[in-house]
């Protein structure tokens, strides 16, 4: 885009935006700082499948969510109401306000919400399916079903803190979340609020393990991305929110930022439904775009945390897509995929990886990719086997790609 | 000051037909509902729905891409090739490697994902089909438009419930307005299936369920008891306007922007009348800041304000529609005329893009969607109907708002104006 986007002065610089809040569930840990510490001691969570009976599977591994209460915070009504999806983002979306100390009430209807997520609470859908296909139950009752549309975790949200601005749910498959962080940038910048709780949920399923394992895409050990032997992606679940906040409303009340969030980059590959372009063009697309936009040189760039799924063809045209944008500059670059440590989290992922990547730029160390045993020499980036390293980082990029071809690329900055 | 974004062209697949039916339907109040026909291997009983007709998606799609696509998808494709077509725009080279789309479901491609789940029951996760599960995706519909017509900008897709529709225009004007792309298509999409009708009907929310009589659809009656499935999509071509000028195009409306209300409610239901009278206000304020104007201060002769209401044809909903929309018009209720789509239409999450369809139509040719099935006006509508006695509007549609009240409350309402 040659234009000066909205929310852009004229000398091309963006109304600053930055990051105030980080709240995360996921199979690693179910807050942030516990998140940090299993990160950086590159810790992997993929596990036997617990949540259903996997029986019959080819794969029978990922990385789950165990151990989560109800939370006692949580309005009674809502306690037997909430999906298990809508539990997670409830917890990821509390501890970034309370990280914040953004007060919601001072002006509800100033504070929006928007969600990434692709099955949202489609387990106990299935399950009231199938009991009704058995013969087990002669019709379908309201609890089950009541996480089934996407839209109800942003509402519950809404309901729970406060929140009276925009809301909206985006379902763009794995990039839905990376979406969700850049249309509330968007949000921040056109002036339609000062703050967004802004991330992604989600939860395991049959629909979505069955689906993978038909595809034969999901690997029979926990995943390698990047690795010569890799062999496909491990599912995950979890949740993580983020408070984005314009840097003049941040300033004014005293809070302090973990990062900026620069500019987000989309684009669409028009090529294949799963297949990811030969060349890479709509991953490279993205990144252009989200640079451009952010107005950040690849050679500032220090890390990427990739969409690295540990699939044969993602990594291979993601690494290639990355050389095509960074030049020589990509041997400077670290890369790494944080799905090693805690699966592919689908919807969440775009939130969860970006969260990653904040802390990353906040605490100085480059996250691994956990069972990097032999980096495939076709992709020759540093993919930061195995252990973390420190890091001086200035900028990251988060990228996430999704069925349907659809590609984001986002891009955060120290603060 | 913010260039405008212009609508350009109309594409709709209907239980009316396509966009010439789908117009000349909704002003005479035709319904598109009807009987359906028992389905082998499917437990629901016939009941009345208003499936699309008069459209073939062969006629728009090539066969090797059309053979792997889901009915969701067909819809959105021919919708937007329609489009397209009517907005006289060819998308390629540069122009397509920025155009995007945004379309909005509130349960996507529902029917295979049933398939999918009933043959993983019946056969075992060993026999799961490879071939159906990449089109579960909500975002199916708009990856097949990327492969279709090449677009390579932004492709996203938003799930909103009952106001699925008027979220993905809302979202199409920011993504717009931010300066991801100057040529966006926008809509939306929802189908009928088997399923989805088994819940409705054991939850009681289709008519006759709410509280017996007839089986019908007929917002703002009475005599309603519940509403009737509907399905279709419909997508707008959006520009620029200096996009579409520096092209020559035929500008049918502006979308001059939309504003967001929460209307205090449970997460999982409608907000209550109450709920619904308090609230109005805050979006008659930001409607006001982009422009909306009282018919009486306006100087080019007039039009009314149009407003395409979500009210489905449920107790609940109309009643909502009917104390906000009091409140929201405030002076100008006597002045407005109030219709909704879903007597002809039935109801599905994203009828707020074939109410854009509609209001695109109503400015650019000065009639309005009449509401054929209305018998006896529900005495909470302080504003007047568009029924079948309502004459064409002299000075014509000036503006038009497309009103959404989604499960969960929050509210959107979406401003056309004529450009």
């Amino acid at each position: 885009m040659n234009r000066v986007p909205a929310g852009h002065t004229t000398a091309g610089a963006a109304v600053p935006v930055v990051v105030t809040g980080l709240g995360t569930v996921n199979a690693l840990a179910h807050a942030t700082a516990a998140f940090t510490t299993a990160l950086r001691a590159g810790t992997c969570a993929i596990g036997p499948v617990t949540g259903f009976d996997a029986m019959g599977y080819r794969s029978r591994i990922a990385a789950e969510v165990k151990d989560l209460a109800i939370p006692t915070w949580l309005p009674s009504p809502l306690r037997r109401r909430a999906s298990r999806s809508d539990l997670f983002a409830l917890i990821a979306a509390r501890e970034a306000l309370a990280d914040s100390r953004l007060d919601v009430a001072a002006a509800p209807t100033r504070v929006g919400i928007i969600l990434g997520a692709t099955t949202a609470g489609m387990m106990s859908g299935e399950t009231a399916l199938f009991e009704r296909l058995e013969g087990t139950r002669r019709r379908y009752t309201k609890t089950p079903l009541l996480g089934m549309p996407m839209a109800t975790s942003a509402d519950i949200l809404a309901t729970v803190f406060g929140c009276e601005g925009p809301r909206l749910v985006l379902s763009t498959a794995c990039s839905s979340s990376a979406t969700a962080l850049g249309v509330a940038l968007d949000w921040i910048r056109l002036g339609r609020v000062d703050a967004v709780l802004a991330g992604g949920t989600e939860s395991m399923c049959r629909t979505i393990f069955a689906g993978f394992n038909a595809l034969h895409a999901l690997a029979l050990e926990p995943c390698r991305p990047f690795d010569r032997r890799r062999a496909g992606l491990s599912l995950g679940e979890g949740a993580a929110v983020l408070v984005l906040e314009s840097a003049e409303h941040a300033a004014r009340r005293g809070a302090s930022a973990h990062a900026t969030i620069l500019g987000y980059g989309m684009s669409a590959d028009g090529h294949h439904l799963t297949a990811p372009h030969p060349e890479g063009v709509g991953a490279a697309l993205a990144m252009r775009r989200a640079l451009a936009r952010s107005g950040v040189a690849p050679a500032d760039v220090g890390y990427i945390n990739a969409h690295g799924t540990g699939t044969p063809l993602n990594d291979g045209i993601e690494a290639s897509a990355i050389r095509q944008v960074f030049g020589p500059a990509a041997d400077r670059v670290a890369v790494s995929s944080t799905k090693s440590a805690l699966g592919h989290t689908l919807g969440a992922a775009g939130a969860i990886e970006g969260l990653t990547t904040i802390l990353a730029l906040r605490d100085g160390f480059l996250p691994p990719t956990v069972n990097l045993e032999e980096p495939d020499p076709a992709c020759a980036l540093d993919f930061v086997p195995r252990t973390s390293r420190p890091a001086d980082l200035h900028y990251a990029l988060s990228n996430s790609y999704g069925f349907g071809g659809n590609n984001t690329t986002v891009v955060f900055g120290r603060a | 000051m913010r260039e405008a974004i212009v609508v350009t062209g109309v594409g709709v697949v209907s239980p009316l037909g396509p966009l010439p039916a789908f117009w000349s339907g909704l002003c005479a109040g035709t319904s598109g509902i009807s009987r359906s026909t028992p389905q082998d291997g499917v437990l629901t009983e016939p009941g009345l729905e208003a499936r699309v007709r008069d459209w073939q998606a062969r006629d728009h799609i090539r066969s090797a891409l059309l053979r792997r696509m889901d009915h969701t998808s067909r819809m959105v494709v021919s919708a937007c090739r329609m489009a397209l077509t009517d907005a006289a725009l060819v998308l390629e080279g540069a122009r397509a490697e920025d155009a995007g789309i945004v379309v909005g479901t509130a349960f996507g491609n529902l029917s295979e994902s049933e398939d999918f789940l009933r043959g993983l029951f019946a056969k075992g996760p060993g026999l799961a089909n490879p071939l159906t599960f990449p089109n579960l995706v909500m975002n199916a519909p708009t990856g097949y438009v990327a492969i279709d017509l090449g677009i390579r900008g932004p492709n996203l897709t938003v799930v909103r419930g009952e106001a699925s529709g008027e979220a993905a225009l809302a979202l199409a004007f920011d993504t717009i307005a931010a300066g991801h792309a100057d040529v966006l298509l926008a809509g939306g999409v929802d189908e009928l299936t088997p399923v989805a009708r088994d819940v409705y009907v054991d939850l009681a929310l289709l008519s006759p369920g709410e509280n017996g009589g007839e089986e019908w659809s007929s917002p703002f009656d009475r005599g309603r008891n519940g509403y009737v499935m509907g399905e279709g999509a419909a997508m707008l071509v959006l520009e620029l306007a200096s996009h579409a000028e520096s092209r020559g195009a035929r500008i049918y409306a502006e979308l001059a922007g939309y504003a967001t209300e929460n209307i205090p409610a449970s997460p999982h239901d409608w907000p209550t009348v109450a709920a619904g009278a308090a609230s109005g206000r805050a979006t008659a304020e930001q409607l006001t800041a982009l422009g909306m104007r009282p018919v009486a201060d306006r100087d080019d002769g007039g039009g009314i304000t149009l407003v395409v209401s979500c009210a489905n044809s449920t107790r609940r909903l109309d009643a909502v529609e009917a104390a906000r929309l009091t409140t929201l018009l405030g002076m100008e209720a006597r002045r407005a005329l109030v219709t909704s789509l879903k007597g002809s239409i039935g109801e599905l999450g994203a009828a707020g893009a074939l109410g854009a369809a509609a209001a695109v139509q109503a400015i650019a040719t000065g009639d309005v969607p009449r509401l054929g099935a209305l018998r006896h006006p529900d005495p909470a509508c302080t504003f007047p109907l568009a029924t079948r006695s309502t004459p064409k509007p002299t000075g014509g549609v000036a503006e038009v708002l497309l009103s959404a009240t989604p499960r969960g409350g929050g509210a959107i309402t979406v401003l056309l104006r004529r450009p």
